[in-house]
C-alpha cells in the first residue's frame, strides 16, 4: 500500500476517526455538492473481494475509501447519470473497473455528480444537483466528472473515478487543481460505464498525487471478457523505457486566456528545465478535430441513449396512448435540453442523405488524425498541450454558453478521437484559481504520463483550497 | 482554417439547404421524430438555432482534403461501389396489435409490463 493511502485505510471502521470525517466531508457537501450520494456508513466494497484472493493481492487499497462518478455501475447504488430518466435506477451489477479496485481492498463510499449523460463541460447540466468548486463556489467544477474532481480535491476522498469522453476527467481535474488520468482506449475496461459515446469514452483516474493515480490505473487495467474492446493484458501497459526525453508542442495553437496561456507558458518552462527536449510539432489536420469529436459523439449518444424508453427499467411516463407514445412521452419528460440536443445533432447526421457528409467524413478525418499524432509520437516521447482555455469559469450566464463549452474541447477532445492516453497535471494557482497543463503520449504508453508528471511535483506542489485539511485521518 | 474559410463554408451549407427546399425547422422535426422526441415550439425554434449553429461549425470538414480511395478491383460486388452502408431513416414499428394480443398483461389495449428494478 502506497504511504499516502495507509492513513485511510480502515478509516471507515473506525469508530475515533469516523465522525470526525463525516463532519469535514458535511461542511464540504454543504458548500461544493459533490455528491449525489454519501453513504461512509455503508459503503460497497467489503463484501465484494473475491473468495480466496490472498492479503497482499486485497491489501493495497485495503479499507481505503474511493469515490465513483454516478454513470458507473456500483452495486448498492444508484445510478442516474445525473438524470430525470435515471433517478430511482438502482444498478444489479458493478463495473469491471470498480469490482478490480474493491477487489482490492477499496471501499466505494460515495457516487459523485456529472453533467446529465456525462454531456458537459462544467457540472451544471447535472439534473439532480449542483457542484461548485472548492476554491470559489460561485465556479463551475468543470465536467462531466465536476463531482469527482470537487471531492478529491477538498479531500473529502483520496481518489475518485470518472469517464472521459472528451476531457471529462482532464477538465475539471485542471478546474479543481488534481492530476487527471484519461487512459489509453481499451485498457480499461467500459462494462459498467453508462454509454454516451463507446468508441472515445472510458474510465480515468482523478487523484492529489501522481502515485496514487498510477496504483489505481494500474489496479483497473487489463483484458475483460465482459468488454471486447478492452485490451489485452499481454499489451505494453506496464512497459517502461527510462524517463521520457522530448516533448512536442503544437504550432499555431490559440485562443487561450490570459491566465491560462501565462500558466501554460510557465509550464513549458518547467519541463525545459526538467531537462526534456522541446519540439515543436506542425499538425495541421487538428483544425479538424473538434467537428469530426462533436460528429462521432453525438452520432453515437443518439444511438446509445435510445435505449431509454421508460419502459424496462428507468423513468416512465404516467400516461400514454400507446406504447410509441409512452417512449416518446418517457423520453421527452427524462431528458434535460443538452442531452436531447446532442440525441437531435446526432440523429440529424446519421439521416440518410447527410451521412456522408457529416458521419463519415468525421471517421475519415478521425483515422487521418490517428496517422498524424502516431507519426508524431515516433518523433517525440510526448505532447504538451494546454487543457482549457479558461480557468474555472462562473456558473451560469456569466460564466461560457454550451456552444462555447463545446468550442473550448478542442484541446482535450484530440485524445478521445486518437484513443490516446493524457494526463492533467496541476501547476498550481493563478489567482487564486488552480491551473494546469496536460500531457499525451502514444497509446499504453501511460508509464511516460507518470515519469514526466513525477518530474514536474516538486517544481509543482498540489494546491489546496480553503479550509482544507486532513486532520480526521490522524 | 481561419474565420473567413469558416464562414464561407457556413454559407454553402445555408445555401445547399435552401436548394433542398426544407427549412432546418422541418427537418429538425423529422430527427425529433427518429428519436421519439416530442418538441415544442418554443423547442423547436431554440433546437434550431443551436443545432444550425452546431451544423455550420461541422461545415468547417468540408475543407478536409479527400481521402485517397479504397481500390475496389477485385473485391467482387460484396461492397458495391459507393454503396451507402448505413440504414436509410426509419422509425423501427413496436409491438403489432396481434402481439399486444397475445401478451400475459394488458391494460386496455396496452401491454402491462411490471418495473423490475
Amino acid at each position: 500500500m502506497l504511504d499516502e493511502l495507509r492513513p485511510w485505510s480502515g478509516l471507515l471502521s473506525d469508530r475515533k476517526r469516523r465522525p470526525g470525517y463525516e463532519a469535514y466531508a458535511a461542511d464540504w457537501e454543504g458548500r461544493i455538492g459533490a455528491f449525489l450520494q454519501f453513504a461512509p456508513e455503508r459503503p460497497a466494497g467489503a463484501d465484494a473481494a473475491p473468495a480466496g484472493a490472498s492479503l497482499d493481492a486485497r491489501g493495497d487499497f485495503l479499507g481505503v475509501p474511493f469515490a465513483v462518478k454516478d454513470n458507473i455501475a456500483v452495486e448498492g447504488f444508484r445510478m442516474t447519470c445525473g438524470s430525470r430518466i435515471l433517478e430511482n435506477f438502482r444498478v444489479p451489477y458493478t463495473a469491471t473497473c470498480v469490482r478490480r479496485l474493491q477487489g482490492r481492498g477499496a471501499l466505494v463510499v460515495g457516487k459523485t455528480n456529472l453533467d446529465e449523460f456525462a454531456m458537459g463541460s462544467s457540472c451544471d447540466n447535472s439534473a439532480l444537483g449542483r457542484s461548485s468548486n472548492p476554491y470559489d463556489p460561485v465556479r463551475v467544477t468543470g465536467g462531466s466528472s465536476g463531482g469527482s474532481a470537487a471531492a478529491v480535491a477538498a479531500g473529502v476522498v483520496p481518489f475518485a473515478l470518472g469517464t472521459d469522453t472528451g476531457g471529462s476527467v482532464r477538465q475539471p481535474a485542471s478546474f479543481c487543481g488534481v492530476y487527471g488520468l484519461k487512459p489509453s482506449y481499451g485498457a480499461v475496461s467500459r462494462f459498467g460505464l453508462a454509454a454516451y459515446a463507446s468508441s472515445l469514452e472510458g474510465a480515468g483516474v482523478l487523484a492529489r498525487s501522481v502515485d496514487i493515480v498510477e496504483a489505481v490505473f494500474r489496479s483497473m487495467c487489463g483484458e475483460d471478457p465482459l468488454d471486447q474492446t478492452s485490451a489485452a493484458s499481454g499489451r505494453s501497459l506496464l512497459a517502461e523505457d527510462g524517463p521520457p526525453r522530448s516533448v512536442g508542442l503544437i504550432k499555431g495553437l490559440g485562443g487561450l486566456d490570459a491566465e491560462a496561456e501565462a500558466a501554460y507558458r510557465d509550464a513549458l518552462r518547467a519541463l525545459e528545465d526538467s531537462g526534456l527536449r522541446l519540439v515543436e510539432l506542425d499538425l495541421p489536420l487538428l483544425d479538424y478535430v473538434l467537428p469530426a469529436y462533436y460528429t462521432i459523439a453525438t452520432a453515437e449518444a443518439s444511438a446509445n441513449l435510445a435505449r431509454y424508453t421508460g419502459i424496462a427499467y428507468g423513468r416512465r411516463a404516467a400516461e400514454a396512448e400507446n406504447p410509441a407514445d409512452l417512449v416518446r412521452r418517457s423520453r421527452t419528460e427524462g431528458f434535460g435540453d443538452e442531452v436531447k440536443l446532442r440525441i437531435l445533432l446526432g440523429t440529424f447526421v446519421l439521416r440518410s442523405g447527410f451521412q456522408d457528409r457529416y458521419y463519415l467524413k468525421a471517421q475519415e478525418i478521425r483515422r487521418a488524425i490517428r496517422d498524424e499524432l502516431a507519426e508524431a509520437l515516433r518523433r517525440v516521447d510526448l505532447i504538451a498541450l494546454p487543457v482549457f482555455p479558461t480557468l474555472a469559469f462562473p456558473h451560469g450566464d456569466t460564466g461560457m454558453d454550451q456552444f462555447q463549452q463545446k468550442m473550448a474541447d478542442k484541446f482535450t477532445c484530440t485524445a478521445n478521437v486518437a484513443g490516446l492516453p493524457a494526463l492533467a497535471v496541476p501547476t498550481g494557482l493563478s489567482k487564486g484559481l488552480p491551473t494546469g497543463i496536460q500531457l499525451m503520449a502514444a497509446a499504453f504508453r501511460e508509464d511516460r504520463l507518470f515519469a514526466c508528471a513525477r518530474s514536474l511535483a516538486p517544481l509543482y506542489p498540489v494546491p489546496e483550497p480553503p479550509s482544507f485539511s486532513q486532520e480526521f485521518l490522524k | 482554417m481561419d474565420k473567413r474559410d469558416h464562414s464561407c463554408e457556413a454559407k454553402k451549407l445555408r445555401e445547399a439547404r435552401s436548394q433542398s427546399g426544407a427549412s432546418l425547422e422541418e427537418e429538425l422535426s423529422i430527427a425529433a421524430e427518429l428519436a421519439y422526441l416530442d418538441l415544442s415550439e418554443l423547442e423547436r425554434r431554440a433546437f434550431a438555432e443551436s443545432v444550425g449553429r452546431m451544423l455550420e461549425f461541422f461545415a468547417t470538414m468540408d475543407g478536409f482534403p479527400a481521402q485517397r480511395e479504397v481500390p475496389y478491383e477485385g473485391r467482387g460486388e460484396a461492397v458495391p461501389r459507393g454503396a451507402n452502408r448505413l440504414r436509410p431513416d426509419r422509425r423501427v414499428p413496436f409491438l403489432g396489435a396481434d402481439l399486444i394480443e397475445a401478451a400475459a398483461q394488458r391494460e386496455e389495449h396496452l401491454v402491462s409490463i411490471p418495473n423490475i428494478l
